[in-house]
């Protein structure tokens, strides 16, 4: 009762805060929408709206290089009155999303499983942060702020993730498959939480009769997430009426042919890239992007959840097309691991860099873009330096978990300078 | 003026309604423009009937252009080199109602024949890559991402028999960035029968021509098939048409440096109380008519009649009032046109021809004809990230509405954002868009394409403003002047057959560093490389105490450092340093 | 015990200096006389090691390979190359003693590893680069015009490399991230780290210096010493012991007494990222090493000296260069200009219509000038404009006709300006005159390939910004009319403020734009060539009238340039273009000379048909520039780390700070039992071994830190800077004066109120004390580094100003030495500052603030929202601090232990 009322408050504090942006100020949402840290290709709230027009006006958007969005997202914007008449219907859906996320992270809190989960439990467990304090932490996040007014599609995904793995600690594993692979659907980087995920459900599912095996256990998940994503496509491919849209939406990621700036790491690489050895090396970073899955699921198998955690950081660096609300789910989940913060040792160092980056990028971006005193290096740095800083945060943030583990095994070394071998 | 285009256009008509095997006519016509310019447009125009054509029997029609037809199944080609801007606000109409005229650079439609769209292309990349070989220009550059099939912008001109006309193809293609000069016009003139030796023609000349303050370049080729006769001609048609500064174009060729004149012959207004020796406001000089002549426009006087001409029109006409007095060097025969302003000139076929007009105090002057639409386009917005076009369409009658297509075709690094296009008409947003035609840009597979019917009402202005982003290109796709920035081609205006083109742009890109690739590489994979090594490293290796790891992490290297200094000393050869060496490192 | 770097109390610096080694000395000594030598003769002709020069057969040249190291490109050079090696150098000599050290240092040391290098270098490479003594780093990142002189260290990087081998052998590993780097790899990252960011110094140099000195260290090389024997009997024979002071025996020699290595020193780390990564390093050994945690005081305030210093350096010949055009298509002064002759009687002829108009209306002049315009057979066109600002409203009209580039298409286009009234107000007589001659005489040339505008604005100030806006579609309509007539892309403006009607002596170049941004530097060495070059008139800069050419005058003119930069006003009608990224000038003529109207009109007529030849938008220059004198600049790769420097300080003390707060201190380790054992640990270590006092094991239990309250402190702080900001910016102009002293008197209040209202209410330990500083420190030195690649001077004059508050703690039982510190305080606060510059410049105040509010409206003008939202904020925290009152001790124990 008194967490409601708490929660409440909370939410309707982040709702009031978001409208307040939005209408007090009513050139930020567009100023915000062009800004490359927030909507890449793939997510950018603008190319949707032109996808939309010519939705609309029966020109198939796939057949053109500005919309990259999945079309399901057409028809549920086209129920909505167009934004450029009736903003306030978009504002209030984003708001409502935002809100979701919020929601599903506060289970995932109280579910404990960050704490201790099936095979494993934490000495520290009980230095926890309430949920209510995380929920708000990610509300106010100035990136997730930012990342709501700007209104790229990318919130969905959060929203879908965030629901999967909520879904997932309650136990209802098909619900939380059905998430995903909406989510894999979206935006297709998340069908890789897919291992984690099902040990996940694996782990947390109420004990039934006959216990049965992890592996028929997973094979059964994915024939779940192969059916939704199936039916999901199909059903797209009757919208769109045809299967044009996948080359333009998942074959963008995949080939990356819109060098549009982004804080990632491709866009450039791609630019500077001789042709020659372009395909090579698209083949390389999805190796790499996805080369972390199954060697965290393996050494993590007692705590998926953090598995998913890193996950996504790792993902909200090396995406094709990462935005800062990549980084803002990651930041989100992060404090789900606050009894293993004292663990970790370049916090200050790590959030600094990530604060010099945040300002400093759009800094290079306008004398690189507008006032062309700069070139295309300035900006590029900074976002070699905010990957850095990420990169840091992640890594430490695993060294942290596996020092606690260790920890359970050996308590004498509690405090005691350590080094691996 | 309108009466004068429609001559101009009675002229064509009359000459190809001729069902003379073959024929040949060639017109030059004069006409002052304010201020001090002169527009002179000259006309080539042979006929050939369709059976000779086919046989290859090429008597005025040019085997080279002929050829490249047959072989490339064009039906109806339109070529265009232009250059320069028409001021319409103080020139009035375009020549032949802009018919014969491109946007700035190289314009290029065709109507092709072939069974289905993949062949018409095949057959386009043909007759581009025929065509610039014969032109010198580059329009072997019109790729598929320059390439546009336009829907409502373009009709053939010609009269096709309806079994072709359904598998006839239009494709059209422009480049606005190539420089048309002299290389493109000596080719121009060899297609001529008389190849600039005699007869108007033989005015030509690149210096004065690419001195022009505009001018275009224009050939024809269509069918005509008259109806009541079975058989079809071919029309080719080249016009040239250019704007002189006449002040310039007096200046002698070997001086041609504007020096300030020697004070006497300053013409000031003696009016002025302060008009002395060494002070002199400037005479305004609008209300006099400036004197020139042929042979002082055009660096030589006419080298009499071409002789293929063979169909009695005169060969210059000029477009002055009555009043104006025009002489003429001997043996030509002047017929005024009684009612209007239109004096035209018989030439003796040998024996020069020149043609003075003094200067003389005359009010009078030629109407100009009032344009059916002026158009202008510019970017908005700065930084390049993004952008919006804005083009102001003005209908000047105060009777009479405006009907017309508006065609752009953008290269596809321009992303178009169809739905910021809006068109406000006196400031207001009213629907003046009737019809839209839009074909959305491929990256680095076709441009956009987007044609516009727009109603504009008498005496009112709409404006037409799209936003659109700004693509940053891989560094390979950049040209060696990157920093200047990409020409967008110039908007195609159709108002039934009149057509008028706003001028082009220039789009600056974001730019990469071009001397990046090998750090870009190496930076990059360097910060992956951390990553996953922080992350590996975690996963593989195991934690221990510092103390316990101590000791054999230590051994090892002393190990290590133990082989290398016996290898180094192997080379030193001194035994004896070496065993204290070793000692010393443990 | 022996002297050890990181301990810099200025006692220990004193009897360290004293106590230095008698050739190490000697080698100071030599290097500083070297260096006076050079400015006399070129030593470094006679001591660089040239490999050309040192022939196989022995010839005489043969001495370079023991001289190279001693000679110095400059002071700065030399200065910072005595840092680097003394201390390196003393270890050595104590270690090995003195006759050992001269024996190597000019014998192997340094001939082994440059006759190393001159072999490879000419033998295997056959490239012939000259190598001088030490180096200083310098960090530009890849930032336009990135530069280091030709140098090179050869006994630094043997002796840091022999070093590196003892640490390796007392700590073998720093941990890196996760992983664990062997000590004795750092020389080689330095290396590599010097040869990526440093160009054209020389690698290969470097790492012959390395191998020699792990060889040295691995003591594979040590029969290269001098056998013992033999130094006992000279030592022995001569006395030296006796008679030389501060001789170092070789009985005395002791080893392995030292395990720090002074390479982490953080003065070298780079700015920006590059702190980030210098301390990713350094960040373990500062929380380990309780030396090192006294270190970054003096630190940060070395690097705000190091960092004015290096300013006041930048005038000398060595660190600023002379200007060069890098846009080959310019080609200045390759034309004949024609403009003279009758021409000048039209322009007489125009004055005279000038003149006439000069009491008449905006209207009617504007009429006039169309009809002049329409004259010479350009298009025409008008726009009328009004702003409104601080309760005041400035409309005009502005009026500007084209010339259509004779077969261009409206692509491009140049634009010449001539404000009817210029900046200060004064009929712009003979400009406009000048602007109409020439549009005149330009319609008679065929060669523009762009077109050219001529644009006449009413007035100096909000004129062109109206004419730009709307020329790019940014403008309020309809306050702001659109323009009826456009042409293409504009490529540049040159601006005529020519107001008197007499012949002058030379040109006055303005160019600084709003914000601080710059044109092109191209531009400006184009006008400054054809000006002088071509035309023979002389050019100023900053109205520094007379400029004779030595260090006082240039450093005037460099931070006149910096004062308007940092101001960031508009300076002439040029500066509302430069936004755009429309590289514009303006050219005043002043002075009594012999050059007369047609002179400036040639100068803009061999300006524009440079221009005119321009292919690409103009690009290739520098962007970011100080110029000491019209030909004489310094790039940003030169003077961006004096900014930097300033401040980084506050992100050293900060990120001190925050170690410093999650560090126990020594009384809470009698109750906090989990903290005791280790402390115990720690100094029993201590007792044992230096080197294993490097390695304390108290990494992991850092205190709990509090953070709540202090992020809202400093939040709450930064937002109180938009009261101000806004108040200041929509006053009417006549409140303003008073509004702002009341403030002035007020603002120092506010620090005590806050204070005392946090102590009342949340009673902060001293724990929150530093974090509040902490945070505030972070902010100020993140907003001061990113603000200086944007607007350089300003950041470096906020730093500055704002540096004493690295330094403001809370002093509860001090009383006087507070009110010392606050009357500092209340002398650097911004509006004392702001006040004192207007009294300093003899300014009316009202008028100050009546522009700074017209800049924010109208030009887009970001001075305040940094003085007030960065600045300010940054001070009330100080205050905040230094009135602060943190809670007792003991409540903070409960605390740590719970």
């Amino acid at each position: 009762m008194n967490i409601d009322r708490r929660k409440a408050t909370l939410f309707g504090a982040a709702a009031a805060v978001r409208l307040l942006l939005f209408t007090g100020f009513p050139g930020l949402p567009d100023l915000l929408t062009a800004r490359v840290e927030i909507s890449t290709p793939v997510t950018s709230f603008k190319r949707l709206q032109e996808g939309l027009y010519l939705y609309n006006h029966n020109v198939s958007p796939y057949d053109g290089g500005v919309y990259h969005q999945a079309p399901l997202l057409l028809p549920l914007f086209a129920l909505l009155p167009s934004s450029a008449t009736y903003p306030a219907f978009t504002y209030l859906l984003y708001i409502i999303v935002d809100l979701l996320s919020a929601n599903a992270l506060m289970q995932i809190a109280d579910s404990g499983e960050a704490g201790s989960s099936k095979l494993y439990t934490s000495p520290r467990k009980d230095k926890k942060w309430s949920s209510f304090a995380i929920a708000a932490a990610f509300l106010f996040n100035p990136f997730t702020i930012a990342t709501c007014i700007g209104r790229p599609t990318s919130v969905f995904t959060t929203c879908a993730i965030l629901h999967a793995i909520s879904k997932a600690v309650a136990g209802n594993s098909f619900t939380s498959m059905f998430a995903l692979s909406f989510a894999a659907y979206l935006s297709m980087y998340p069908i890789l939480l897919f291992p984690p995920l099902a040990l996940l459900c694996f782990d947390r599912k109420r004990p039934m009769k006959g216990q049965e095996s992890v592996y028929n256990f997973v094979f059964g998940n994915a024939m779940a997430v192969a059916g939704s994503m199936y039916s999901l496509l199909h059903m797209s491919s009757l919208i769109t009426g045809s299967w044009e849209f996948l080359l333009s939406t998942y074959g963008v990621q995949l080939l990356l042919p819109d060098l549009t700036p982004n804080v990632g790491l491709w866009w450039y690489f791609f630019i500077e890239m001789f042709d020659s050895f372009r395909n090579f090396f698209l083949g390389v970073f999805w190796i790499h992007l996805s080369s972390y899955v199954a060697g965290l699921t393996i050494r993590l198998r007692r705590q998926p959840l953090f598995v998913i955690v890193t996950l996504l950081g790792i993902f909200a660096i090396f995406k094709p097309y990462p935005s800062i609300s990549d980084t803002s789910l990651f930041l989100a989940v992060l404090p789900l691991y606050r009894h293993v913060l004292p663990l970790m040792r370049y916090t200050f160092l790590a959030s600094s860099t990530i604060l010099y980056a945040t300002l400093l990028g759009p800094a290079f971006y306008y004398l690189w873009i507008y006032a062309g005193s700069g070139n295309a290096n300035f900006f590029y740095a900074i976002t070699l330096v905010w990957s850095l800083g990420l990169s840091v945060l992640v890594a430490d943030a695993l060294f942290a978990v596996l020092r606690d583990e260790w920890e359970v095994e050996r308590p004498e070394m509690k405090g005691k300078e350590i080094r691996q071998i | 003026m309108r009466q004068l285009q429609s001559l101009l256009f009675i002229l064509g008509f009359f000459f190809s309604g001729q069902t003379t095997a073959s024929d040949y006519h060639e017109q030059l016509l004069l006409r002052p423009l304010h201020p001090s310019l002169l527009l002179a447009s000259f006309n080539f125009q042979s006929n050939t009937t369709w059976a000779s054509f086919e046989q290859q029997n090429f008597r005025y029609f040019p085997r080279s252009l002929g050829q490249i037809l047959q072989h490339a199944n064009t039906r109806e080609l339109h070529l265009r080199f232009s250059l320069g801007r028409w001021d319409a606000e103080s020139w009035g109409a375009r020549p032949w109602g802009g018919a014969r005229e491109g946007g700035t650079g190289v314009e290029l439609w065709a109507w092709v024949e072939a069974e289905t769209d993949e062949e018409a292309d095949g057959r386009w990349l043909t007759l581009t890559n025929a065509l610039s070989g014969l032109f010198c220009a580059s329009l072997n550059f019109i790729d598929s991402t320059r390439t546009t099939r336009p829907v409502m912008s373009f009709q053939p001109s010609g009269g096709h028999n309806d079994s072709t006309l359904e598998n006839l193809h239009l494709l059209h293609g422009t480049l606005p960035r190539e420089v048309v000069c002299t290389e493109n016009l000596t080719p121009f003139l060899k297609l001529l029968p008389c190849k600039g030796k005699a007869g108007i023609s033989s005015l030509l000349d690149g210096h004065k021509l690419f001195d022009a303050s505009w001018q275009s370049m224009s050939i024809d080729v269509r069918p005509i098939c008259a109806e009541g006769e079975t058989e079809c001609q071919l029309q080719i048609t080249q016009t040239i048409d250019m704007v002189l500064d006449l002040q310039r174009s007096k200046r002698p060729r070997d001086n041609p440096i504007p020096r300030p004149v020697a004070n006497e012959e300053l013409k000031c207004d003696t009016s002025k109380p302060y008009n002395s020796h060494d002070t002199c406001f400037p005479l305004d000089t609008a209300a006099q008519e400036e004197g020139w002549s042929l042979s002082q426009i055009f660096g030589h006087s006419l080298k009499g009649s071409c002789p293929l001409a063979t169909d009695g029109a005169d060969p210059v006409c000029i477009n002055v009032p009555h009043a104006r007095h025009v002489f003429t060097s001997a043996g030509a025969h002047e017929h005024k046109d009684p009612n209007g302003y239109l004096r035209c000139f018989e030439l003796s076929p040998d024996g020069e021809f020149d043609l003075t007009l003094p200067d003389q105090d005359i009010t009078e002057k030629a109407p100009l004809e009032q344009p059916l639409l002026y158009a202008e386009r510019s970017f908005i917005g700065y930084g390049q990230e993004s952008g919006g076009v804005q083009a102001i369409l003005t209908n000047p009658s105060p009777t009479e509405s405006v009907d017309f297509v508006y065609m752009e075709s953008l290269p596809w690094f321009m992303k178009l954002y169809l739905h910021t296009l809006k068109a406000k008409i006196n400031g207001k947003d009213k629907p003046v868009i009737q019809e839209m035609y839009y074909r959305p840009a491929l990256d680095r597979k076709r441009g956009t394409q987007l044609e516009v019917r727009i109603l504009i009402p008498a005496n009112s202005t709409v404006v037409l403003t799209y936003d659109f982003e700004k693509a940053i290109l891989r560094y390979t796709e950049y040209p060696p002047d990157a920093n200047r920035g990409f020409d967008i081609a110039p908007a195609v205006i159709t108002i039934g057959n009149v057509s008028i083109r706003t001028t082009s742009l220039l789009l600056p890109l974001p730019t990469p560093d071009f001397s990046m690739p090998y750090n870009v590489i190496i930076l990059t994979s360097t910060v992956m490389a951390l990553s996953f090594g922080f992350v590996f490293n975690l996963l593989v290796r195991r934690f221990v105490a510092v103390d316990e790891a101590d000791q054999w992490d230590l051994r090892a290297v002393r190990l290590k450092i133990a082989a290398a200094g016996k290898r180094i000393l192997g080379r030193f050869g001194s035994g004896k340093g070496k065993v204290e060496n070793i000692k010393k490192v443990q | 015990m022996a002297p050890s770097l990181p301990n810099f109390s200025a006692a220990r610096m004193r009897s360290y200096v004293f106590r230095l080694p008698l050739f190490t000395r000697a080698m100071i000594l030599v290097i500083v006389l070297l260096w006076i030598a050079s400015y006399m003769v070129d030593v470094k002709q006679w001591g660089a090691l040239i490999p050309k020069e040192i022939g196989i057969r022995g010839d005489d040249t043969v001495y370079r390979t023991n001289t190279f190291p001693l000679v110095h490109a400059g002071f700065f050079h030399m200065f910072m190359n005595l840092l680097a090696l003394t201390p390196l150098l003393e270890r050595f000599e104590a270690e090995y003693g003195t006759l050992t050290t001269l024996a190597l240092f000019f014998g192997p040391l340094s001939t082994i590893p440059a006759l190393l290098y001159t072999f490879i270098e000419r033998g295997l490479l056959g490239m012939n680069t000259a190598v001088l003594g030490a180096r200083y780093e310098r960090f530009c990142g890849n930032i336009k015009g990135m530069d280091a002189d030709k140098e090179d260290s050869i006994w630094v990087f043997t002796l840091i490399a022999m070093e590196a081998v003892k640490t390796y052998k007392s700590n073998p590993y720093f941990m890196l991230g996760t992983t664990q780097i062997p000590t004795w790899i750092t020389p080689f990252v330095m290396v590599l780290f010097v040869s990526f960011l440093i160009p054209n110094t020389s690698f290969l140099g470097h790492v012959c210096g390395l191998l020699f000195g792990y060889g040295w260290g691995l003591g594979y090389l040590k029969f290269l010493a001098p056998p013992d024997w033999a130094l006992r009997w000279i030592e022995g024979k001569l006395n030296l012991l006796g008679r030389l002071p501060h001789y170092v025996s070789v009985d005395q020699k002791t080893y392995g007494r030292y395990g720090v290595l002074p390479t982490t020193n953080p003065t070298l780390a780079p700015a920006g990222d590059g702190i980030a990564l210098g301390y990713m390093a350094s960040d373990v050994l500062l929380r380990r090493n309780p030396l090192l945690l006294k270190l970054p005081p003096y630190l940060s305030f070395l690097c705000v000296v190091i960092g004015v210093a290096w300013l006041l350096l930048l005038p000398l010949d060595d660190y600023s260069r002379k200007t060069y055009i890098s846009e080959n298509a310019l080609l200045p002064g390759q034309v004949h200009t024609y403009f003279a002759g009758s021409d000048q009687n039209v322009f007489r002829g125009y004055k005279h219509e000038i003149n006439a108009l000069e009491e008449k209306s905006n209207i009617e002049v504007n009429d006039k000038l169309e009809e002049f315009f329409k004259a010479s057979g350009l298009k025409v066109a008008r726009q009328s404009y009004e702003y409104k600002s601080a309760g005041e409203t400035y409309k005009g009209e502005n009026i500007y006709a084209i010339l259509h580039a004779p077969r261009g298409d409206a692509t491009e286009a140049i634009v010449l300006v001539g404000a009817w009234r210029n900046i200060e107000g004064k009929l712009n007589r003979s400009g406009v005159a000048l602007v109409l001659t020439l549009a005149r005489y330009f319609k008679r040339w065929s060669l523009w390939s762009k077109d050219i505008i001529f644009l006449v604005t009413a007035d100096s100030k909000a004129g062109p910004q109206a004419w730009v806006d709307a020329y790019h579609d940014t403008h309020q309509t309809p306050a702001i009319a659109s323009l009826p007539l456009k042409s293409g892309a504009l490529q540049g403006a040159v601006v005529i403020d020519y107001p008197f009607d007499h012949r002058f002596e030379s040109i006055h170049i303005v160019y600084d734009g709003i914000n601080g941004q710059l044109p092109n530097l191209d531009l400006l060495n184009t006008v400054v060539s054809i000006a002088s070059g071509q035309m023979g008139i002389g050019v100023s800069l900053q109205q520094m009238w007379h400029h004779t050419d030595n260090y006082k005058d240039r450093l005037k003119t460099m931070l006149r340039g910096m004062m308007n930069q940092g101001l960031g006003h508009a300076s002439g009608p040029h500066s509302s273009f430069i936004p755009y990224h429309v590289d514009a000038i303006t050219l005043q003529p002043f002075g009594e000379g012999w050059q007369d109207e047609m002179a400036m009109g040639r100068v803009i007529e061999s300006t524009f048909r440079s221009l005119n030849n321009l292919l690409e938008h103009l690009h290739q220059s520098f962007f970011f520039y100080l110029l000491m004198q019209a030909n004489r600049f310094v790039s940003i790769g030169t003077y961006l780390p004096s900014a930097m420097l300033v401040a980084i300080n506050f992100t050293i003390m900060a990120i001190f700070l925050w170690v410093k707060s999650g560090a126990v201190e020594e009384d809470t380790t009698k109750t906090a039992s989990t903290i005791e054992s280790g402390e115990k640990k720690q100094l029993v270590l201590v007792q044992e071994r230096d080197a294993k006092a490097l390695v304390p094991e108290e990494v992991l239990t850092v205190r709990e830190r509090e953070l709540f309250l202090p992020l809202a402190v400093v939040a709450g702080s930064q937002f109180l800077g938009v009261l101000p900001l806004y108040t200041f910016n929509h006053l009417p102009q006549s409140m303003l004066p008073s509004t702002f002293i009341l403030f002035t008197l007020l603002a120092p209040l506010l620090p005590l109120l806050l204070s005392s209202t946090l102590t009342t209410y949340f009673s902060p330990t001293s724990q929150q004390h530093t974090l509040i500083k902490t945070f505030s420190l972070l902010l100020l030195g993140l907003f001061l580094s990113s603000l200086a690649t944007l607007n350089f001077s300003l950041a470096f004059l906020i730093g500055l100003l704002s540096s004493p508050l690295t330094y403001i703690t809370p002093l509860p039982h001090r009383p006087i030495i507070k009110g010392l510190l606050a009357v500092i305080m209340g002398l650097v606060a911004p509006t004392t500052v702001v006040l004192a510059g207007t009294w300093y410049w003899g300014l009316e105040l009202g008028e100050v603030l009546k522009e700074a509010a017209f800049g924010w409206d109208v030009w887009g003008m970001n001075t305040q929202v940094v003085v007030w939202c960065v600045w300010w904020p940054a001070w009330v925290v100080g205050g905040i601090l230094l009135f602060g009152r943190p809670r007792e001790e003991e409540e903070e124990v409960e605390e740590v232990k719970s």
